[in-house]
């Protein structure tokens, strides 16, 4: 059923069309609110906050104005970004790994269809490795880069969801990208710093 | 030796095209690399706290027509009573409208009743006056204080007794 079927039926009433919504979007919201405030906790916080918010004004989305994940996603950024704007985003910590009570957040989840123990640990550490990086981005970096590349959106959508002017999307993806590759390449990732392994951890070697 | 070869060239079409200033290369290469990337997920149950912190209410909405019929009678009700007000005069019925005087007489008499009934209600009240005005003076002497803590000593000492005597029998129990 489409997304918009399923909002027309959970206007008249139906509980289990907000459900079966929140299930479908749980995911996204949670991965982009959690890339931008890179907190496991408060992020699930905030995307609640933002279905919540989301299911109560549900009547008025109009689907001619576009699509409903568009829609949902767009109060999810506005939450996110309140957040940020209220709370000093110096204060957040740059390495998480530092505290022995914290999980590691990225190890935690890093988790992929590999064919080998090996190549699992290897996506592991890269996955690990672009967490890092990409929590060194300023959160309008993240935000983009993630909807272009995790989520799929066009740059368009980004635009729509964002309240950027296009170039400006556009000219973020291509720096966050361009910083994304410094910071891996200062790690160890580029050819030329092949086989070396800042974390000491899984990854045996990536000379060819 | 890397065994993802896959991941490897990913990463090594990413950073070449990115050094070389390939947009477009550098932007499908990096898309391949970052699903290495891993999708950040809430805990089990998220979508079910969404929908107790929602609470939907089920919402009634009354059918077009239904809000039309409305209008409707509301509409022909009001016009059936201005017909029948412009009836009137042709009929020769005649209204027996209340003077002014026995507005002002009728208004008079209601605020002289009102200003009874107060004054009855206010009379209850000095009566309580009264009341707590004996149990003050009879607290304020000495003699009746004492007797008065001392009965409330008394009392309390009674009930401190008789519990510290019902706690082995509840025990027991």
């Amino acid at each position: 059923m489409l997304d918009e079927q399923l909002v027309v039926e959970a206007l008249s009433g139906s509980q289990s069309a907000y459900r079966e919504l929140a299930r479908r979007f749980e995911r996204p919201i949670f991965n982009l609110v959690a890339r931008m405030v890179r907190d496991h906790t408060l992020a699930e916080d905030l995307a609640q906050d933002s279905f919540v918010k989301a299911f109560s004004r549900l009547d008025s989305y109009r689907s001619e104005q576009g699509k409903f994940s568009n829609w949902l996603f767009k109060i999810a950024h506005n939450t996110a970004i309140d957040h940020l704007r209220k709370s000093n985003p110096e204060t957040y910590s740059l390495d998480k790994g530092n505290d022995p009570d914290e999980p590691d957040f990225h190890a935690l989840l890093a988790d992929h269809e590999a064919d080998t123990p090996l190549e699992a640990a290897e996506r592991a550490d890269l996955g690990r490795a672009l967490g890092e990086a990409v929590d060194r981005l300023r959160p309008e970096y993240r935000e983009v880069i993630v909807l272009r590349h995790q989520e799929g959106f066009a740059y368009e959508e980004i635009a729509e969801v964002t309240k950027l002017p296009l170039g400006t999307v556009k000219t973020y993806i291509h720096r966050a990208r361009k910083e994304l590759a410094a910071y891996l390449v200062a790690a160890g990732w580029g050819p030329a710093g092949a086989g070396r392994n800042p974390r000491g951890n899984a990854f045996v070697g990536r000379a060819g | 030796m890397m065994t993802n070869r896959k991941l490897q060239k990913d990463i090594e079409r990413w950073l070449a095209a990115e050094a070389a200033a390939g947009t477009e290369e550098a932007e499908r290469a990096f898309g391949a690399a970052f699903q290495a990337l891993p999708r950040l997920e809430p805990r089990a149950g998220f979508a079910e706290r969404v929908i107790y912190a929602f609470q939907p209410t089920p919402v009634v909405r009354p059918s077009e027509w239904l809000r039309w019929g409305w209008k409707a009678a509301t509409g022909g009700a009001l016009a059936l009573v201005a017909v029948a007000l412009g009836l009137v005069p042709l009929a020769g019925i005649t209204v027996d409208l209340p003077s002014a005087g026995a507005v002002v007489r009728a208004a008079t008499g209601g605020v002289t009743w009102l200003a009874a009934w107060l004054a009855n209600g206010l009379e209850v009240w000095s009566f309580l006056v009264r009341i707590g005005n004996a149990i003050g003076v009879g607290i304020a002497t000495p003699q009746i204080g004492a007797a008065l803590i001392a009965t409330a000593l008394i009392g309390a000492a009674a009930l401190y007794e008789l519990n510290r005597l019902l706690v082995p029998e509840r025990r027991t129990a």
